[in-house]
Order: structure tokens, then C-alpha cells, then sequence
């Protein structure tokens, strides 16, 4: 645990989480406190109806005494179904209320906060964090204020009935406390080790699935066998380390209330042929041990629940926590139309505060329906420029202007709602087609949807799916090739009708045929809309209004493809290469 | 002696059961229990020993109620008595205290050897198992493979023989200690006293049913909930993956408004799942309790009567307090069973599945080669759609042929059919005349160096990762693949050298450096002939000018199966094999192609020329050529 949050901080989280349902937290308490009352009544009954009863010869007192064990334990187990009932709805009420805080937080954080966090981990908090929070309600929370109110029942209660053995009891529970925890704390770090091992095995197993035609190909299946092995043989190792000391600490347990057992037994019989004491209520105190050391044992296990509930707790916090900078302002700028006219205006950015600039003095014009050419290497700067457009990251200096209004004025949904974006890799959610088509206009009619996959050159193959536009797609479902998916994402962005687009290496994992199959339903796509195109291939960007070539995060470069030719700088460099294979192929067919 | 528990639980988590994995299935599958029952047969030794072990323990526990009842009543009748008798009295009081004594401590020895037998003899049984399947999975072809997914897979070898363990650890003892107490208590009652007894026993039929009752109405709502846990975790899944998409799209509320009803959905029915496990201990808690009232009413009548001693009355409390816990456990473990065959039949389906490819009964290996590459009338496909049709190839040594085509072409299937990563259907494909369905396939596969198009890296260092081409090569052969390649200089520039680990898939390292290693690797491996996918996904203009480079090192002198994306590589090519619908619509070197104006022509000049031909149009035609 990191210690940005004290303890006491988490655990008031916790019972301030549990205070949000109120009656079900009284209600709670009070069927635990009766239960607990029952169970401490139970063996008092039992030794009055063997000494008062059975002892003397009292029917009577049999009889009756009888029926009230009954009723008791009617009552007893009434309220321990309401005792479990209410502390477990209490668990699972505050982990259906966080689930919903976190996913909605999680929908509020930008782009920034998801450059760096791994999806796995948000993840695991959304699903075992929020349940090591539920199993602090109940078992945990539950198991230790049940646990607190019997020990004190039972002490006030042996102690007024015998004190001496009252006193051998109450010797042995800190002796079973402290077995319990200091066995707990021991093979908390083993088991820990074992969890580690087993992680570092399962990615053996894995790599080699994942890798599984590489492993085939160099014929290094022994080879992987070992591995596995090995890391098998470690796992094992650990296993049983951590496992002799449970295995012993398991048999202490019962050992240790075993010897409690005897004594009570040795000194209560003694007392018995003394006359100090009665067999009933030597039998009461049997009773009273048994029901202590169940709940004594789960100790150790209850202070692990804690310990992963309170880690599970700041971790969920800690992602509460983090806030989004980038959201609407109090007065948002929210237009009725958008021309599509954008500025950058001397703009730099970092992806961090204080973080190495991507972007320096970074100025462009382009007026409502241009074409924006972006051309550089990998990580020139391209991409984040046109994340800046979107808000999906802030300018660090300078501004961007969307209709001469900064678009940290503008109303968020309605400026990303203006621009559109089909990337290099088309993520598609496993819905229907028809589903994920309409994903930025989910209220669009079936016409509309047509409509938009027709003009991206998509409603053909769509068509002779078996379901057509009913089809699901993703895991359980249809997989698509590269350049359907880009049509899907094209007729997405069709429907969505943006006056602004960017298409960010739209084409480039797809081969050149397939490529030259999206071209149509692309410029379909770009018609009257201002746009923006990021490619590393040249040849993509050949009909821009304007072409920006980007290195290390400037502008070094600025012009119309034939400006840029005449130019003979980085562009002309880069166009000769990537086209001198094309060039090779043209004079050879000319040549024909 | 009080506790009735015989788990060996070797995690210290406290379970319970809304988190337990209960696959409750139609019933058991006794023929896969019968056969994971054969893991434990070579430990049946071991096996034994824990018995025994938990024979002793159960017994010792039994006796404690017995033992307490004959100290109570020996102190009465001492407590009654004087003199001599007295002292008799106290004296074999004090025997059966001592005999007490030495119940606990065998007790202790017996749980504690059985503990440690149980979960050794369980860990053992489970690597046995993950190993079979590990095994199992490096010989199992491609195509189950991709059929079966590698998530599945992992988690069948995770998971489902978690699951498993339990059983084998916990289970099979803990249902044979059960048994044992259920049948000891049993006995022990009815040898205390037969009408207490048959009374006790008279509340049995009524707990069965209780259970029974329970379980029509738990089993559909645990299913339910398990169902709607895994629509919530995987819609969490798929929304924190494309947050990205979501915001772009601006989807947040309505996406929101999804998770809302499957979270509420497993809100809800949780709820009647607590309702459900909150009720079944303290119903039995109430028979426990109305069968004590029972035996104390009509015990303490006899009592008084003076048939039966106060000692004897407090046993039965002692037996009937530990009587019904089997029974409700007995239940659970019948869950458990039931999950562990629901597991247990899943592992064996994956053991079980076919190996389409092995080798075949006579199958001899490969001799040293030269690399002739012969494709004969082969019909393949994976479904029952041929994908290529009658395929005739011969690639003579050293060549390089590129195969170029439309997406689905056949491409793929045609370069993964040389190393047998399928079986052709017809025809067949034959390496110096040698049919490759003849030789063992660790001898064919040991001639291949094979780059696919996302290059695969192992999470450890870069020069492990290159010395996967050759096991046992040194640090200087390492590094002098890497210089053949290109990469030697970049690999230095690092901190840590060749040490740098890379970190998951290669993460750390731009497409280009993945590339460059993996032809790193080739090199090291020196096959005779390479099987190369090249990556489709641009790279930068100067490292696409050292892979090319490096491409053409890595083929030099072999024999090379390239479905080739650079029109580069295309056109050093020694041929060219143009794939349509699973046949060779054409084939020759690229100037011979572009001559005959026909398929690869189209292909190629179309989309450059067209593009460049727009270009001139707009601009003077000077600047271009």
C-alpha cells in the first residue's frame, strides 16, 4: 500500500459508504446484537436444565426449559438470516454504487490520463477491487463486531458463573489471537511469493500460445517444455512452503481450544467432586469455548479481507480522484452551425506538464472545406496536433480556434461532434454492424445507416453477410478485414456528418489494392468538409490545399505538393524514396 | 473438542460462497472424474497415508464428546462418594483426563500430517496436469489453435484447473472425512443409546429435504448471477479498451446507461443470491437446535428416571452439535465435485483434441537439404471451401519468389502449408523430392527461418530473443547476426545492451526494430529456407531503408517464400507467383510481367500510376520524373 491515504481515511471512507444506506446499516447492527443474544442465552438455558432439571429430578423444569431452548433457537436462526441478509445487501448495495462512480469516472477522464493507465489494471479495479470492498462489509466488518460483542457476552457471563475457569478461557483467547496473526502474518508474505510465481507461469504459458507459430516455426517445443517446467517447479516449490507452515498453524488452531478444552474439563471435574460447581454448568462453559474458537480462527483471514479492502479502497479513491482538466467551461460557446474554419495559432504542447514539448510554435490556417496535408516521421507530432483539434489534450501554449472561438470555449459534445475521425486502427465494439455504424448517432434511422454505408462503398459486402446489417461482430462474432473495418469506420463517419474530419493513416495497414478500394468512398467522405490528413506515404497527401511537413515537433515545411517538389528539401527527399519503387514501375510501363 | 473442520485451505482467503466458483452442472460426468482420479494413482501411497491420517483424526475428534461425557459423570459419582471410592474415582477420572490428553495431541499429529500430505499430494496432481496440457498444447496444429483460441486455453490451464485443486486438496478428504464423522457419530450414538439415537436420526430426513429444497431454488440463481458477472466484466472490458472511441464519439451517456442495467442486473440478482446463502445455515442451525431440545427434554426425563447418566446426556449434545454440519457441507461439496467435473471435462476436451499434424508411423527425418521447394497439385482449405485449388510451384534452391494478390488471395495458406503448419487436402508439397507429410516434423521445421508480419518477441532480453534462433549460440554470434542485420549498433546504443529486456510483444521497440530482430534471428538460425511475411505497416523512411537492406542479407543464398508488400522486394524477386482465388493466375520476373500487361500489371501500375498520373495532371510534369 502506497501510503498517500492515511488508514483511518479509508476505513472512514468505508463507513461512510455504509452510511448511505442507513436503515439497512441499524437494522444490520441490530440483528447481529440479537443474534449474538440468542446464541449467549443458549448454553445458560442448557446448564439451568441440567442443574435445576435433570440434577434434581424437576420435570417441570425440563419440560419448559425445553421449550424455551426451542423459541431460542428460532429466534436465534430468524436473526441470523436477517443478520445475513442486511450486512450482505449492504456490501452489495455499495459495490453496485461504486461500480457506477467508477465507470462514469472513468468515461469523464482524457485522453492524457489514459496515455499512461494500463487497461488491465482499471479493469481489475472495476471488478476484484470493488469486491474486496464488498467482502469488507460482510464477512469482515460483520465477523468482527459479531466476534467483539461474544467475547465480551461470554466473558460478563462465565465470569459471574464461575471465575476461575472464566479466567482459563479468557487466558487462552489472546494466546489463539496471537497464534492466529502471528501464522497470518507469516504466510501472508509465502502465499504472496506463490501468487507471483503462479503469474510468472501463466505468462510462460501465455507468451508460448500467443508466439505459438514462432515456436513451431524454429521447432522449439522442448525447448518451451522446460521452460514451463521450470517455472512449474518453482510454482510448486512455493506452494509448499507457504503450505507447511498453514498446514501447521491449521492443526495448532484446534490444538491450542483442545488444551483450553482440558483444563476447563481437569479444573471444572475437579470442582465437580469438590461441590464447588455443577455438572451443567461445567457443560455451559464447554459450549461457551466451542463458540468462541470459530470465530477467533477466522480472525487472521477477516484481517486480510481488511488489508485487501482498504489497499482496494485507495486504489479506487486514487482513481476518483484523478480529475479530468479538460471539461466544459461555465460558459461554453454552443453555436448553431459550424463553418469548419480552424487556426492554429503558434500552439506547442507536452503530453505532461513540464514534459518534453511534441509540439513548438506550431501555426496553421485552414479555412472551411481545405485539405490539410500532415506528412513526418513516426513521432514528428503529427497525430497530437490533431488531438489538440478534438480537446482530447489541451495547448500548453498557444491557441486553437475552431470559427475564431478557442475551443477550450467551446461546448465540449457539440465541438467533438464537429469533428469526425477515421483512424489507422478502426475500433469496432462486438455490437451488430447496424450498431456501430450508428455509434456517434445512435438515434439514426435504418435509411440514414444505408445510406452512409452505401456512400463509404461498405453496403455490399455488408449485404451479403448472412444477417446483414443485423451481423455481430468481434469476438463472438464476424471478423472483418482491414478494409471493411475502414469502411465501417468511414460510413461512421459519414452518419456523423462532422463539418470537420481527420483521417489519421486512414489507409495505411491496408494493402495498396484494397487502399485504392476506399479512395472512392474516402473522397466521397471529404467532400465540403475542412480535413485533415496525417500519412507517412507521400502519396496520400498529393492533393492537400496545404501540406505540413513536420520534424521533431515544428513545421519545417509548408506548401502545395509542386511548392514542396521545387522546394528539394525533407519532402522532396522523402517523396523520391517512397516513390522511387513506383517510379521504377512507371518507366517500365511507359517504356512498354 | 470443538472444531469439526478437516480444510486444509491453503490460502489464507476467507471464502464464501457468493465468490466460490459453482458451476453447477446437469450432473456428474463420472468417465472424466474416473480419469482425473488416474492423476492420483501415482501418489497412492502418499494417498493412503492421508487416510489414515484422517481416519485417526476423525476418530480422535469423535471420542472428545464420549470422553467429556464419562469425565463429567465420573466426577459426579466421585463428587457423591467417600473415602477409598473417592479416591478410585479421582484416580480414573484422572486416566480418562490423560486419555483425553493424548486424543488432542494425536489429534494434532494426524491433522497436521494429513494437511501436509493432502495439499503436496494436490499441488502435485495440478502440475502433473498444467504440464500434460502445456505438453499438449505445443503438438496441437494451428488451426485448432486458432479455433480454440489462446484465451481459452490459458484459461483452461489456469482456471479450470484452479478449480481442480480445490477438489483434489480439499474435496476428495474433505468428503471422505464427512463420511467418517457421519457414519462415526452414527455409530457412537447408537452405542451410547439407541432411542436418543433413532430420535436424531428422525430429524435427517427432514435436513436432506431442506437441502434439497434449496438447491432446485439456488442452482438457477447462481447460474444467473455468474452470467451476469461476466456481461458486466465484459462490457467493462470492451468500454475501457475504447475509451478513446467512446469520447471521440461522445457516447458517454448512453454507454453509461448500458453498464447501469447490467451492473443493476447483477445487483439484483445477488441480492436473491444473499437472500438464498443467508437462509440454509441458520435453517440447519434451527434443527441442530430443536433436535438438542429433543434429546434434552426426553434425555433429561430418562435421566431423572435414572436410565441414563448426565455424562452420556452431555456426549450426545457434543455429537449432535457436530452431526449436521456434514450434512450441509456434503451438499457444497457435491457443488464443488459438480464444478470440478465441468472443469475436468473441459481440460480433457483440450487433451483430448485431435493432432491433425504428427508424424507419421514411419516417419524418418529430413537429411540435410539444399532447399528445392515443390508445391504438386495441392488443394487445401480450412473449412470445407478450398482456398487453393490445385497449386503447382517448383521454387528451385536459393530462389526468392514472391507472391503477390488481392487480401484472401491464398497467400498465407500457401507459405504456411511448407513448414506443415496444415496439411495440404490433395497434391502434395515436397522439400528435395521429399513429401513433408513423411519426415518427422521437428527435422522439417528445423530448416525454416520464419519473419512473420507482427514480429513476436518473448518478454526477456533482446539477445535471448535473437538466440532463439539457435539455442546454443554464443554472445559473439549473436551480436554478429545483429550487425548482418543492421541492428547491432541500435542494440548498443541501449543502456543495458543486449540485456534490455523488452517488455510484452515487444513493447519498447518501434515495428522496424521488431523486424530487424526477428531477421536478427533468421540469421542466427541459418536455415536453408525463409518464410517471410512482410509487414504491412509503414515504418519510418530511414529504417526502411536498413530493413530492406537487411532483408536482402537474410535471403541471400536460400531459398525464400516471401508474400512481399515492397514493391522492392517485388521486384528482386527471382519470381514472381501473382495468387487469385487460391490459384497462380501468373508468374515470372517483374519485367516479364509488366510485358504481358496482364493481372500483375493491373495490380501494380494501376494504384502507382493513377495516383502519380492525377499528380501530373495538376502539376508540370518536370517535377516528377
Amino acid at each position: 500500500m502506497t501510503e498517500q491515504y492515511s488508514v483511518r481515511y479509508l476505513v472512514r471512507r468505508l463507513f461512510m459508504l455504509m452510511g448511505e444506506s442507513p436503515r439497512m446499516t441499524i437494522v444490520g447492527a441490530i440483528t447481529i446484537l440479537s443474534s449474538i443474544g440468542f446464541s449467549l442465552a443458549l448454553p445458560l438455558l442448557i446448564r439451568t436444565l441440567i442443574n435445576n432439571g435433570v440434577a434434581t429430578g424437576n420435570m417441570r423444569v425440563v419440560t419448559e426449559l425445553g421449550i424455551a431452548i426451542i423459541i431460542v433457537s428460532f429466534l436465534s436462526a430468524g436473526s441470523a438470516y436477517l443478520r445475513g441478509v442486511t450486512t450482505q445487501w449492504i456490501g452489495e448495495r455499495v459495490s453496485y454504487g461504486l461500480r457506477n462512480r467508477i465507470f462514469r469516472h472513468l468515461e469523464a477522464l482524457s485522453f492524457t490520463f489514459y496515455d499512461s493507465a494500463q487497461s488491465g489494471q482499471l479493469l481489475s479495479i472495476i471488478t476484484e477491487d470493488v469486491r474486496n470492498i464488498r467482502r469488507f462489509y460482510s464477512p469482515a466488518l460483520r465477523m468482527l463486531f459479531q466476534t467483539s460483542v461474544l467475547l465480551i457476552g461470554s466473558a460478563i457471563i462465565m465470569f459471574t458463573l464461575d471465575w476461575k475457569l472464566a479466567l482459563v478461557v479468557l487466558v487462552m483467547v489472546p494466546v489463539l489471537l496471537a497464534i492466529t496473526l502471528y501464522f497470518g502474518s507469516r504466510v501472508r508474505p509465502r502465499y504472496l511469493r506463490t501468487q507471483r510465481q503462479f503469474g510468472e507461469a501463466m505468462s510462460v504459458v501465455q507468451e508460448n500460445l500467443a508466439g505459438a507459430r514462432l515456436v513451431r516455426a524454429f521447432g522449439r517445443e522442448r525447448f518451451e517444455e522446460a521452460k514451463f517446467l521450470a517455472a512449474g517447479d518453482a510454482l510448486f516449490d512455493r506452494q509448499i512452503e507457504a503450505s507447511r507452515l498453514s498446514t501447521f498453524a491449521n492443526a495448532n488452531m484446534p490444538f491450542i481450544t483442545g488444551i483450553g478444552t482440558v483444563l476447563i474439563v481437569a479444573l471444572g471435574a475437579w470442582q465437580v467432586i469438590n461441590g464447588q460447581l455443577q455438572v451443567g454448568t461445567l457443560l455451559a462453559f464447554y459450549l461457551y469455548l466451542q463458540q468462541l474458537t470459530d470465530p477467533i480462527r477466522q480472525i487472521g483471514p477477516i484481517m486480510n479481507n481488511v488489508a485487501l479492502a482498504l489497499a482496494s479502497t485507495e486504489r479506487i479513491y486514487e482513481l476518483l480522484a484523478r480529475r479530468s482538466l479538460i471539461t466544459t467551461p461555465a460558459t461554453p460557446h454552443t453555436p448553431t452551425t459550424v463553418q469548419g474554419d480552424v487556426q492554429f495559432r503558434e500552439v506547442s504542447f507536452a503530453y505532461s506538464r513540464g514534459g518534453r514539448e511534441v509540439l513548438r510554435d506550431i501555426s496553421i490556417s485552414a479555412p472551411p472545406g481545405t485539405i490539410i496535408g500532415l506528412v513526418g516521421a513516426t513521432g514528428s507530432g503529427k497525430t497530437s496536433i490533431v488531438q489538440l483539434l478534438a480537446r482530447f489534450y489541451d495547448v500548453s501554449r498557444g491557441q486553437v480556434l475552431i470559427d475564431g472561438v478557442d475551443v477550450r470555449e467551446w461546448d465540449l459534445p457539440t465541438l467533438r461532434s464537429n469533428v469526425g475521425f477515421v483512424l489507422q486502427e478502426t475500433f469496432l465494439f462486438s455490437d451488430s454492424i447496424r450498431d456501430n455504424i450508428a455509434y456517434g448517432r445512435p438515434e439514426a434511422t435504418d435509411e440514414e445507416i444505408v445510406a452512409a454505408a452505401k456512400a463509404a462503398q461498405a453496403h455490399d459486402f455488408i449485404s451479403r453477410m448472412p444477417e446483414g446489417y443485423d451481423t455481430i461482430l468481434g469476438e463472438r462474432g464476424v471478423n472483418l478485414s482491414g478494409g471493411q473495418k475502414q469502411r465501417l469506420a468511414i460510413a461512421r463517419a459519414l452518419l456523423l456528418n462532422p463539418r470537420i474530419l481527420v483521417l489519421d493513416e486512414a489507409t495505411s495497414s491496408v494493402d495498396m489494392e484494397t487502399e485504392r478500394e476506399i479512395q472512392v468512398a474516402l473522397a466521397t467522405l471529404m467532400a465540403g468538409r475542412t480535413t485533415f490528413i496525417i500519412a507517412q506515404r507521400v502519396s496520400s497527401v498529393l492533393n492537400a490545399d496545404q501540406i505540413c511537413v513536420l520534424a521533431k515537433g515544428q513545421i519545417v515545411e509548408r506548401g502545395t505538393h509542386r511548392e514542396l517538389v521545387e522546394l528539394a528539401g525533407l519532402y522532396r527527399r522523402t517523396y523520391d524514396l517512397q516513390t522511387r519503387d513506383a517510379d521504377i514501375v512507371e518507366r517500365l510501363a511507359l517504356n512498354d | 473438542m470443538a472444531m469439526a473442520t478437516t480444510k486444509q485451505n491453503p490460502s489464507p482467503q476467507y471464502r464464501s460462497i457468493d465468490n466460490r466458483e459453482t458451476d453447477l452442472g446437469s450432473g456428474l460426468n463420472r468417465q472424466s472424474l474416473r480419469r482425473l482420479f488416474g492423476y492420483l494413482k501415482p501418489y497412492r501411497w502418499q494417498a493412503l497415508v492421508a487416510l489414515a491420517a484422517i481416519s485417526v483424526q476423525t476418530l480422535g475428534e469423535l471420542a472428545l464428546p464420549r470422553l467429556l461425557g464419562l469425565i463429567i459423570d465420573g466426577a459426579t459419582s466421585a463428587a457423591q462418594s467417600s473415602g477409598s471410592a473417592r479416591e478410585a474415582g479421582t484416580r480414573s477420572l484422572m486416566i480418562t483426563v490423560g486419555i483425553f490428553i493424548a486424543c488432542i495431541i494425536g489429534v494434532f499429529f494426524a491433522r497436521w500430517l494429513q494437511g501436509a500430505t493432502t495439499t503436496r499430494i494436490g499441488y502435485r496432481v495440478i502440475f502433473d496436469l498444467r504440464f500434460d496440457l502445456f505438453k499438449h498444447m505445443q503438438l496441437i496444429g494451428l488451426r485448432s489453435l486458432d479455433r480454440l483460441g489462446v484465451g481459452r486455453l490459458i484459461s483452461r490451464i489456469q482456471s479450470d484447473v484452479s478449480v481442480l485443486q480445490d477438489l483434489l486438496t480439499d474435496g476428495v478428504i474433505g468428503l471422505f472425512a464427512d463420511l467418517l464423522v457421519l457414519v462415526g457419530i452414527i455409530v457412537a450414538m447408537l452405542l451410547l443409546d439407541v432411542e436418543l439415537a433413532l430420535l436424531t436420526f428422525a430429524i435427517l430426513p427432514i435436513m436432506i429435504g431442506i437441502v434439497l429444497v434449496w438447491r432446485r431454488y439456488a442452482i438457477p440463481v447462481y447460474r444467473a448471477l455468474r452470467v451476469a458477472t461476466s456481461r458486466l466484466t465484459g462490457y467493462s472490458a470492451e468500454s475501457i479498451s475504447g475509451m478513446r472511441v467512446i469520447q471521440s464519439f461522445r457516447r458517454e451517456l448512453e454507454n453509461f446507461e448500458r453498464f447501469e442495467r447490467l451492473n443493476r442486473e447483477v445487483y439484483t440478482t445477488n441480492t436473491l443470491a444473499i437472500r438464498l446463502n443467508s437462509a440454509l445455515a441458520p435453517a440447519v442451525e434451527m434443527l441442530s437446535g430443536t433436535a438438542t431440545v429433543i434429546i434434552l427434554v426426553v434425555g433429561g426425563h430418562r435421566a431423572i428416571a435414572g436410565g441414563l447418566t448426565i455424562g452420556a446426556l452431555t456426549a450426545f449434545i457434543g455429537y449432535i452439535n457436530r452431526f449436521f454440519s456434514p450434512v450441509r457441507t456434503l451438499s457444497e461439496r457435491y457443488n464443488s465435485l459438480q464444478s470440478a467435473t465441468v472443469a475436468a471435462e473441459r481440460i480433457f476436451e483440450v487433451l483430448d483434441e485431435e493432432l491433425e499434424i504428427t508424424d507419421q508411423p514411419g516417419a524418418y527425418d529430413l537429411p540435410a537439404i539444399v532447399g528445392q521447394v515443390a508445391f504438386e497439385h495441392v488443394t487445401f482449405g480450412y473449412t470445407d471451401r478450398p482456398v487453393i485449388t490445385d497449386l503447382n510451384l517448383t521454387i528451385e534452391p536459393g530462389m526468392t519468389v514472391a507472391f503477390v494478390g488481392p487480401t484472401g488471395a491464398g497467400k498465407s495458406s500457401i507459405i504456411n502449408l511448407v513448414p506443415r503448419f496444415y496439411d495440404v487436402w490433395s497434391g502434395r508439397v515436397a522439400i528435395d523430392g521429399h513429401d513433408i507429410r513423411e519426415v518427422t516434423l521437428a527435422s522439417l521445421r528445423r530448416q525454416f527461418g520464419i519473419v512473420l508480419q507482427d514480429t513476436f518477441l518473448f518478454s526477456t532480453t533482446i539477445g535471448e530473443n535473437i538466440r532463439y534462433g539457435r539455442l546454443d549460440a554464443t554472445d559473439e554470434e549473436v551480436a554478429a547476426a545483429a550487425k548482418a542485420v543492421g541492428i547491432h549498433d541500435f542494440i548498443e546504443s541501449l543502456p543495458t545492451g543486449y540485456k534490455t529486456k523488452v517488455g510484452e510483444r515487444g513493447s519498447g521497440l518501434s515495428v522496424g526494430q521488431r523486424q530487424l530482430i526477428s531477421f536478427a534471428r533468421v540469421m542466427l538460425a541459418n536455415p536453408r529456407i525463409v518464410i517471410l511475411d512482410e509487414a504491412t505497416s509503414s515504418v519510418d523512411t530511414q529504417t526502411e531503408q536498413i530493413v530492406q537492406e537487411a532483408l536482402r542479407r537474410t535471403l541471400q543464398g536460400r531459398t525464400a517464400l516471401v508474400i512481399a508488400h515492397r514493391l522492392s522486394t517485388i521486384i528482386e524477386a527471382d519470381l514472381i507467383a501473382v495468387i487469385d482465388q487460391g490459384r497462380i493466375v501468373e508468374q515470372g520476373r517483374h519485367s516479364e510481367l509488366l510485358e504481358r500487361r496482364g493481372a500483375y500489371y493491373r495490380l501494380y501500375t494501376a494504384a502507382q500510376l493513377q495516383e502519380k498520373l492525377e499528380a501530373v495532371e495538376q502539376e508540370q510534369p518536370d517535377t516528377i520524373v
